[in-house]
């Protein structure tokens, strides 16, 4: 226990004094404080803008009298294919923007939009045909389909007119204000999403990055041959074990720091985010869900980090670590895979989910999502929990047998079924020192 | 205390690397382990330091088996080797603490070594920031951080410049005085015979000779003498001798002679000065380590 002390005690060190490990870290949290605080920073260096709210255009002479400008979307209406009625109907329809009703041709109103004259042009041509006109068609740009629905909406006034329907009739049907409401008797997952996405991505990044790390890090030892003097003076479990909690703990400080501050940094600009129904969703997690990240975590985090370890243990040399371990990391990739597309298609309790959420190398993220996603039975839970923690403490001790052995093996990583002979000579020795010390 | 090595043997695979070794270092003493590379020394350390296991045999400590927990041991590993992007002062705290020394004992011990190395500017560097001289007397520092009563060394000596590898004589010299274990291994004769009483030279896997050095030197013929002669008058003494029946050699410049009996070597060489040949100086031969070293390994190149 005091050796398991002063190797964590070490290694926590190292952590805490690295320069990746610090700059990681600020880094993260500098982007989150920006990123939050995105909103009173551009506020900060925009001018203040009074939008006055546009009051609805009821007459089709005012459409006419706007002054031409910047803002303004010139319309066309060719030989009066709309009636006046439907041109106040697509002004209104076009929100935010300013249109100007033309007599200018559609010639010169494209000279016009290309020097500026006009933000944009819509040409109507014929009584489905419409033309928009724009200097660049930028990747936001959703006026074609708002352009889209308010003709839609102009043609379908001006043939009910036609059949002889009053105004107020056709805005009856056009608009009849249906409404919707929802009894949710489970989880919203409009609300779940985009927490249950960032949890799960932060899951997978601490496990493939602490993971790779405690990898890496044995495998320095043994490529800088400081290893014979560890292994001569503390026992093996004490060094892994050591090593391997010091990289959770330090995994988890940082994530804490991350979170915390993205926590902070929300509640310093609540108010620039009031109305933000996605940031609210996230911010607004429930308790439990955090309490769950923290039990996935740590689990996950083990039985992948014992796995890693061992593979450290068994290459020579620090290059080699990132091949040997690929086949533990395709597998938290799988697993990530699995999950990532479940939860995008809404589906977070399809056969393969609740399959994979007992598979202990899949089950910390699945059973997560799960849980975040959807709502699980109790007993479902503590099944995947039971058998991650049977599979972690298994896996434990294999690691520490693989490692005791590994460490202090030189040349190719052995085969396969070379690890076999290594696990078993590992037992019998295992034997062997628990009667020397 | 006694530490002994009994009947070792050890297989790595279908090659025997120990075929029954045995030998024994007691307090106070030192016992140097010699061998060519390939001889099976490091393998005996290891057995000893319990990297890993013997096939059979015993490692025993006053008789008992030798438990590495119950006692303070300096290890250098053949293998030298410490973390490349961590502080000296924090790895070597770091060890101590795992070799047992509380924190503040382990800080006392590291600086007081390191001072006694000259490496006290070291103490906030990275190990890769060091001449590979330097890392080598941080290692030995490692050796000595909880004040060993068992010091082993594997080839402690190598990539030491002399100056360096007096200071190790100085330390393992003083280690010995104090009363402390002392094992090495190594193929640097010269170094070896300076310091060390006993030896045991390893051979593919077997102890060939495991005595004191100087009894041993002892041992070879007392009526083999060599003679230095002033005056670039060594032909005339060998000619002086082999005409008085005695046979006698010129080798490097000193004259080799062996007598028929110790009790006539007074006279012979008082007719040797009386026929006008210098005697500058005489002694009887000794081999040195080398030539012992060589005599018991060459046999099996």
């Amino acid at each position: 226990m005091r050796q398991f002390k002063s190797v964590f005690r070490f290694e926590l060190n190292g952590y805490f004094k690295s320069k990746p490990y610090i700059i990681m870290t600020v880094l993260l949290v500098v982007i989150l404080m920006v990123v939050l605080s995105f909103p009173n920073i551009k506020a900060f260096f925009t001018k203040e803008e009074t939008t006055v709210a546009q009051a609805p255009v009821t007459q089709v002479e005012q459409l006419a009298g706007q002054a031409s400008g910047k803002d303004v979307i010139a319309v066309v209406n060719g030989s009066g294919v709309l009636s006046d009625e439907a041109l106040v109907l697509l002004a209104n329809a076009m929100d935010g923007r300013t249109l100007r009703l033309t007599d200018e041709d559609a010639d010169a109103v494209r000279e016009q939009v290309r020097s500026g004259g006009y933000a944009g042009a819509v040409i109507v041509s014929g009584p489905k045909t419409v033309t928009y006109i724009t200097p660049n068609l930028d990747l936001n740009d959703n006026t074609v389909s708002t352009l889209y629905g308010a003709m839609t909406a102009a043609v379908r006034y001006d043939a009910l007119a036609a059949l002889g329907i009053t105004q107020a009739d056709a805005m009856a049907v056009l608009n009849p204000n249906v409404r919707v409401d929802v009894d949710n008797l489970g989880v919203s997952q409009t609300d779940t999403f985009f927490y249950t996405y960032i949890l799960l991505m932060a899951l997978y990044m601490a496990i493939v990055i602490y993971g790779q790390i405690v990898a890496t890090s044995v495998a320095t030892e043994k490529g800088s041959r400081t290893m014979e003097l560890l292994i001569t003076s503390t026992r093996p479990n004490s060094l892994l074990f050591g090593k391997i909690i010091a990289a959770g703990l330090s995994g988890l400080i940082q994530m804490f720091v991350i979170f915390g501050s993205a926590v902070l940094f929300y509640h310093l600009n609540a108010s620039a985010w009031a109305g933000n129904a996605t940031i609210a969703s996230i911010f607004n997690m429930p308790l439990p869900i955090l309490g769950y990240v923290l039990v996935f975590f740590i689990l996950g985090f083990f039985l992948y980090a014992f796995m890693f370890g061992a593979i450290g243990s068994l290459v020579s040399r620090v290059e080699d670590v990132s091949a040997s371990i690929l086949p533990v990391t395709l597998l938290i990739v799988a697993a990530f895979f699995v999950v990532i597309t479940a939860i995008t298609s809404g589906n977070a309790e399809s056969t393969m989910m609740i399959v994979c959420s007992y598979i202990p190398f899949t089950a910390p993220m699945v059973m997560f999502a799960r849980i975040a996603m959807s709502a699980p039975a109790w007993y479902e839970i503590v099944a995947s929990i039971v058998l991650l923690l049977a599979t972690t403490a298994g896996i434990g001790v294999l690691s520490a047998s693989i490692y005791r052995m590994g460490v202090l093996m030189y040349g190719k990583p052995p085969k396969p079924s070379e690890l076999i002979k290594v696990i078993r000579t590992a037992r019998k020795h295992g034997a062997i020192l628990k009667g020397s010390r | 205390m006694r530490l002994e090595v009994k009947q070792l043997y050890k297989n790595f695979g279908d090659k025997e690397v120990l075929k029954g070794v045995d030998f024994a270092v007691e307090s106070g003493n030192s016992l140097g382990l010699l061998g060519r590379n390939g001889a099976g020394k490091t393998t005996t350390i290891r057995i000893i330091m319990d990297v890993f296991a013997a096939d059979s045999g015993d490692v025993l400590l006053d008789g008992k088996p030798f438990r590495q927990g119950d006692f303070r041991i300096g290890y250098m590993p053949e293998e030298r080797g410490l973390y490349p992007k961590r502080l000296i002062l924090d790895q070597l705290v770091y060890l101590a603490n795992l070799r047992g020394l509380s924190l503040a004992d382990a800080k006392a011990n590291t600086l007081r070594w390191l001072g006694r190395m000259g490496l006290m500017d070291y103490l906030n560097k990275k190990v890769d920031s060091l001449s590979k001289g330097n890392q080598q007397k941080i290692q030995l520092a490692v050796a000595m951080l909880n004040d060993p009563e068992i010091l082993i060394l594997d080839e402690p000596f190598s990539g030491l410049d002399p100056v360096n590898a007096k200071l190790l004589k100085l330390i393992v010299r003083e280690t010995i005085e104090e009363g402390k274990i002392v094992l090495f291994s190594s193929h640097q004769m010269n170094y070896v015979e300076e310091f060390c009483k006993d030896i045991a030279i390893l051979n593919q896997g077997k102890i060939l000779l495991n005595t004191d050095i100087d009894k041993h030197k002892r041992s070879y013929d007392r009526r083999h003498l060599v003679l230095d002669i002033g005056g670039g008058a060594n032909k005339d003494a060998v000619a002086y001798l082999t005409g008085k029946g005695i046979r006698a050699e010129d080798v490097k410049q000193e004259v080799h002679l062996y007598v028929p009996d110790v009790k006539d070597t007074l006279g012979i060489l008082s007719g040797l000065s009386e026929s006008g040949v210098p005697i500058e100086g005489y002694r009887v031969f000794e081999p040195s380590l080398e030539d012992v070293f060589v005599e018991y390994t060459s046999e099996t190149i």
